[in-house]
């Protein structure tokens, strides 16, 4: 089952274990180390892109640095790539050209969304929704008749009731959302979000994406009732720690031995190596028997 | 912004530098009190999703060098692997390019280009001395360390080794490094032999694996920890992605204790 594509099976009979599963991602690393251990797509995070170079909000990120991670991500995994572009960095123009670019970095879908501060979607909800619609639009007429799809992040499930909010996921669909994910994933905040109040949107006819399975966050529906759920911060916050105890042993004992840590092997495996080991010897040896200056 | 370190720092002292792929990596060393970090080719090619063995361009490292260069305060020094070409146009242009990148140092190797191929074949001694001495003439600032390093010991034995990390200070690197000498009986007698600095290396490839009081005992003066520093955050990342796609479920404590991370990242990262 495609990450995009609504539930294959009618509402209610669905499990948890249909639900995929997209993670986060900062750098072609995390992409591969998401497939490798079975995640459905990813999506490459300019929140995610930020922290990782040591800055504090994606505000302080540009399209291009998120289009060089993008590209490295693309070329290191097979599964669906979504590429994040908040809202647009700038206005529809600027929304229209990142979708450009994006087609021909060949992703699988772009995500946009409506909130009023890239950093804080959880409280700042989304802006007017002719706005919104405005770029949603300007976006979808550059995808029309590419395989690429738009997923729109609605902020403002945190901040509307449930006629609202299904008023204006409505005017998102009707404008070329192909995905809506329904809950901003500012993991700072507190309170849990009101699934009861997402229940409507199911009418709408496209894939709903929320938080992990079984997040805490979103009280009275199941995992089941996402076609996707999305890992935002707690794999880099995982790398994070990861690294922070390694040195703190480094810098308190002047070693690293005991800090569990991933093996060369396991490294090598991923990235490829062996097959470019046998490449190489292939090459090595038909150059001894064949070679001829050229 | 990245400072320098004076080759003088290391006559009488000795610096640690954890090997850091990123911007937050570089902030968290400096935060614990390092003086100085260190980017690895391991480990920057693997970000960007390649194995370590020489596809990487300068542009991509450099980019990425000035990216965590100017994370922090405390000197950035960054593997360069053969310098990115065998002339000696290519090898001033990656010296230039590294300054303006706010790096410290680079760390040259004699490996045949591209870098890590099977056996690490290393190019004459006198093509290597060359490199080392356009590499100095082009530099602007003094103290931008230049690091040259020696892949000699495991094919052409240690006695090669140390010669080629003598001819390496003559021709003005600040700092040398033998990899793979062996034991530690081999290990003294290469520092023993220099005049500069020696340059120290805790990696799991790159046995024996010493703690940093050994090495400091032995004589090396600039220590770097590659790779495992990586290795521990891909451990982690590793297991939460198979708890994750095995089901795993978000506990409440769970989510809280991502909070708390997710915070302690943005502190620590610059606004």
């Amino acid at each position: 089952m495609s990450i995009f594509r609504a539930a294959d099976l009618p509402s209610g009979q669905r499990d948890a274990s249909s639900t995929r599963l997209v993670c986060w991602v900062w750098d072609a690393l995390t992409a591969r180390l998401a497939e490798a251990a079975g995640v459905d797509g990813v999506v490459v995070a300019p929140q995610a892109i930020a922290l990782s170079q040591g800055y504090a909000t994606a505000r302080t990120i540009t399209w291009t640095e998120v289009l060089e991670v993008a590209w490295r991500v693309r070329l290191s995994v097979d599964i669906p790539v979504v590429l994040d572009c908040l809202t647009g960095f700038g206005n529809y123009l600027n929304a229209q050209q990142a979708a450009r670019e994006a087609i021909q970095l060949g992703v699988d879908a772009i995500q946009v969304g409506e909130e009023r501060d890239v950093c804080a979607p959880a409280s700042g909800g989304g802006v007017p929704i002719r706005e919104a619609v405005a770029k949603i639009s300007a976006v979808q007429e550059v995808l029309a008749g590419t395989n690429v799809r738009l997923v729109t992040q609605v902020a403002s499930s945190l901040t509307l009731d449930s006629a609202d909010l299904l008023e204006r996921c409505g005017e998102y669909v009707r404008a070329g959302a192909s995905v809506l994910q329904t809950q901003a994933l500012e993991p700072t905040k507190g309170e849990a979000l009101d699934g009861q109040q997402l229940l409507p949107l199911q009418g709408l006819g496209v894939p709903l994406w929320g938080l992990a399975p079984g997040s805490p966050r979103i009280a009275g529906i199941g995992a089941e009732f996402f076609a996707a759920t999305v890992l935002p911060l707690r794999i880099q916050v995982q790398y994070f720690r990861g690294t922070e105890a390694i040195l703190r042993k480094l810098a308190t004992t002047g070693t690293v031995a005991g800090v569990p840590q991933t093996s060369t092997d396991f490294m090598t495996g991923l990235l490829g190596l062996s097959d470019i080991r046998k490449m190489e010897q292939s090459y090595e040896s038909q150059r001894e028997s064949e070679w001829t200056p050229w | 912004m990245s400072s320098y370190l004076s080759p003088d720092d290391l006559a009488h002292d000795h610096i640690v530098a954890p090997s850091v792929p990123d911007g937050l990596g570089a902030r968290l060393a400096q935060h614990l009190g390092f003086r100085a970090v260190y980017i690895s080719g391991f480990s920057l090619s693997a970000t960007l999703g390649l194995p370590d063995v020489g596809l990487t361009t300068r542009t991509q490292v450099a980019r990425r060098a000035a990216t965590i260069a100017a994370a922090v305060e405390i000197p950035t020094f960054c593997d360069v692997d053969t310098g990115f070409g065998d002339d000696n146009e290519s090898i001033m242009r990656t010296v230039r390019d590294f300054e303006n990148a706010g790096v410290a140092g680079i760390k040259l190797e004699d490996q045949v280009t591209p870098a890590n191929r099977v056996g690490r074949p290393v190019i004459p001694v006198d093509a290597m001395t060359e490199k080392i001495a356009a590499a100095a003439a082009a530099r602007t600032c003094d103290d931008f360390l230049l690091i040259a390093r020696t892949d000699a010991a495991p094919t052409l034995g240690l006695e090669e080794a140390i010669s080629r990390c003598r001819a390496f200070e003559a021709a003005g690197a600040d700092v040398t490094h033998a990899l793979d000498v062996g034991d530690v009986s081999n290990m003294r007698r290469l520092v023993k032999s220099l005049t500069k600095p020696a340059f120290g290396v805790i990696s799991s490839p790159h046995p024996p694996v010493l703690p940093v009081s050994s090495l400091v005992e032995i004589g090396y003066r600039f220590i770097v920890v590659s790779v495992p520093i990586q290795f521990a955050g891909v451990h982690r990342v590793w297991t939460s992605l198979n708890d994750a796609t095995s089901g795993g479920a978000v506990s409440s404590s769970a989510s809280q204790r991502d909070d708390a991370g997710y915070a302690e990242m943005r502190d620590l990262a610059r606004t």
